[in-house]
């Protein structure tokens, strides 16, 4: 059968096309439909925005280079935070201002050998606190992240089933977090880690590695676990509640996604924003239950040290060496004030509805 | 609108009463759980002795017999005798403690909020001005510290250095570094706040109604912006509110200030069971009392929030 170039008679209220109306498209016209800049995503606009925050940029070099130091200075640090300095039992070593030298320390210089000072002085044991000061704001970060990201992966997913199957679930699920919500968050915590303490020393766990990280730190772990992930979860609940009305999760629907798919392809993007917001202003929150712990002595175990640790034992010798406090203090001080400040920066170039004035 | 406010507040009281209810549960159980003993901490107790002292406090009997009997106490609003302060109730010690702890707070929690919201105002309405940042620099500043550390820095230099204070919290005028410590953190909170909510509101279309009909500026800004403002603040400051008055650990530690805070980690650590029934009970009261309260001035202040 022979095929011709040309359509079909059309009937009278047919859509289609009579090509002979249409006219080629000139050079000039076909240039319009060039890209003239790459189109940016969401994701990308907010880079670009923190890029432009002057405050967000300084925070992060901070918090990279205290990363660097906590992270990378123990590997050739000639002290470490647990060892007493020369001797064991010898009182000359301890409370050493810095730059000072233990008399046997003092012996070795003045026969021509080398030793590294004690930039901050000694502990009460004689232990370089430089190091361990150094070692605490590893632990103290490790805390906060950890704790953060417990947080984090709890908290979206229980939101995010939540806000998705709405209804009766819904009502269920968040009772329990209001309920979890009015629990005083002391009691929890201050139970847990004794009892964990009593687990960890006496039970089948003693002298593995989660022994090791002291019980104090370990109910921290449990405390964000059980209590501290509702306000992402409400978070996420309710970001997921706005999202499902619109059309793309119901084209999703249509063609027969799962209910899983739909969440993680379709909904989490959508919030992810949020999510990290919030996970930036969460480590901070970690980092201050764990210095309370060591306030009260059930953060990490001895000889560990943590910044809050190291501030709470300082407190005895507040008034003839406020620098034991201030030292660890500082460094709280700027990775809490990095991160809050980091927080708000994210949230200025993520939040969609912060857009322009 | 007045029968939705009556359902509304029966229904919350109904949920707080469940509230109550669960977090005994919760607390009953896990306490017990937790090995050990409120007698262990002692010196060396014989045998008989402990006996004698575990069947005095009830402790003797099955654990499901103990809290049905609890349960039944707390009815008659019996929260039975301290273990560790011998001879006193522990309604006795919860009031004595909450007196200090509920002064100090409510100075300290009246003082940020009014704190609070003059700062956030001042700082949306001279937004971008060096009042503005100096404001946002300060308060982001102040909550980057843990509050023992901000009370040591405070006990350091006003009791030590400058030493214009006294450092004790029973002596005269020992209350008020306490009340300063308490009161840094949540005052930053709500400046932050406040201003946030201010520039919110500040951009809104009724706003340049009024101030295009001519409504004199200070009016605009009290009457319209900041009676509007406000709505946020106020579902901050009930739990807030809460939080301060039922005591601080650290801080009354730090200042040696008598107080509820104090009570309550003490007991957890020597498992001083019905210490610690009695301060639960009694902070999760306050804090569900508070939260409701806020919630209902809320959606009173706030007329688009259906009671529903």
């Amino acid at each position: 059968m022979e095929i011709k170039n040309e359509l079909p008679k059309k009937s009278p209220l047919s859509m289609q096309m009579d090509l002979s109306k249409f006219e080629l498209a000139t050079a000039d016209e076909k240039r319009q439909q060039d890209r003239m800049r790459e189109s940016t995503t969401f994701f990308k606009d907010g880079i670009r925005k923190l890029k432009k925050d002057k405050i967000s940029i300084s925070c992060l070099v901070v918090l990279a280079i205290i990363m660097i130091i906590a992270f990378g200075v123990p590997s050739f640090y000639p002290y470490d935070y647990a060892t007493t300095s020369a001797g064991k039992n010898s009182i000359t070593t301890n409370y050493l201002a810095p730059f000072q030298y233990s008399p046997a320390e003092q012996a070795i210089i003045d026969s021509g050998g080398h030793v590294f000072p004690h930039i901050l002085g000694t502990d009460e044991l004689g232990r370089d606190y430089a190091a361990r000061v150094i070692f605490g704001t590893r632990i103290s970060l490790l805390v906060g992240i950890i704790a953060a990201a417990i947080v984090v992966i709890i908290g979206v997913i229980y939101g995010a089933v939540s806000g998705y199957f709405g209804g009766k679930v819904d009502l269920v699920m968040m009772r329990i977090v209001d309920i979890i919500y009015s629990l005083p968050d002391m009691l929890v915590i201050i139970l847990l880690s004794v009892s964990i303490k009593d687990v960890l020393t006496n039970g089948p766990l003693a002298g593995s590695a989660v022994a090791k990280l002291g019980s104090g730190m370990v109910s921290i772990f449990v405390v964000f676990g059980l209590l501290y992930w509702v306000g992402m979860a409400r978070l996420v609940r309710g970001q997921v509640l706005s999202i499902k009305k619109q059309e793309f999760v119901l084209a999703a629907q249509a063609i027969g996604a799962k209910p899983s798919r739909i969440i993680r392809k379709h909904m989490l993007p959508n919030c992810i924003s949020v999510i990290f917001i919030s996970a930036a202003l969460q480590i901070p929150s970690a980092i201050f239950t764990e210095s309370f712990l060591s306030f009260l002595g059930l953060g990490v175990s001895i000889p560990m040290p943590s910044l809050g640790s190291l501030a709470a034992d300082a407190r005895s010798q507040m008034i003839i060496r406020p620098y034991l406090l201030i030292v660890p203090a500082l460094a709280i001080f700027l990775i809490i004030l990095s991160l809050n400040l980091l927080g708000n920066g994210l949230r200025d170039a993520f939040d969609p509805k912060l857009k322009e004035e | 609108m007045d029968s939705k406010m009556l359902r509304y507040v029966l229904k919350r009281s109904l949920l707080a009463v469940f509230t109550i209810i669960l977090i005994i549960t919760i607390t009953f159980f896990v306490m017990h759980a937790v090995p050990s003993s409120p007698f262990n901490k002692q010196k060396a107790l014989t045998e008989s002795v402990k006996k004698a002292l575990e069947a005095k406090y009830g402790l003797d009997k099955p654990l499901g017999q103990q809290y049905v009997q609890y349960l039944g106490n707390v009815l008659k609003l019996d929260f039975g005798d301290s273990i560790n302060f011998r001879g006193r109730s522990v309604m006795s010690l919860v009031g004595e403690g909450f007196k200090t702890s509920g002064k100090i707070g409510l100075i300290a929690a009246m003082l940020a909020i009014v704190t609070g919201v003059v700062l956030g105002a001042l700082a949306a309405i001279k937004r971008d001005t060096t009042l503005d940042k100096t404001i946002l620099v300060l308060t982001t500043a102040s909550v980057s510290l843990p509050n023992f550390v901000v009370a040591i820095i405070l006990l350091w230099a006003f009791g030590v250095w400058w030493a214009i204070l006294p450092t004790r919290g029973t002596d005269p005028g020992g209350l008020i570094m306490p009340v300063l410590a308490l009161m840094l953190y949540p005052s930053a909170y709500i400046t932050r706040l406040t201003r946030s909510s201010m520039l919110d509101v500040l951009g809104q279309d009724y706003i340049r109604t009024a101030r295009a009909k001519g409504v004199h500026q200070k009016k605009v800004l009290f009457k319209h912006a900041l009676k509007n403002a406000l709505t946020p603040v106020v579902t901050y400051a009930g739990p807030m509110i809460a939080y301060i008055v039922t005591g601080s650990f650290v801080v009354e530690q730090i200042f040696s200030v008598p107080g509820l805070g104090k009570y309550f980690v003490s007991s957890i650590q020597s498992s001083d069971y019905p210490m610690i029934m009695g301060t639960t009970i009694f902070l999760s009261l306050i804090m569900i009392f508070m939260t409701f309260i806020s919630d209902v001035i809320y959606k009173i202040l706030d007329k688009r929030i259906d009671f529903e």
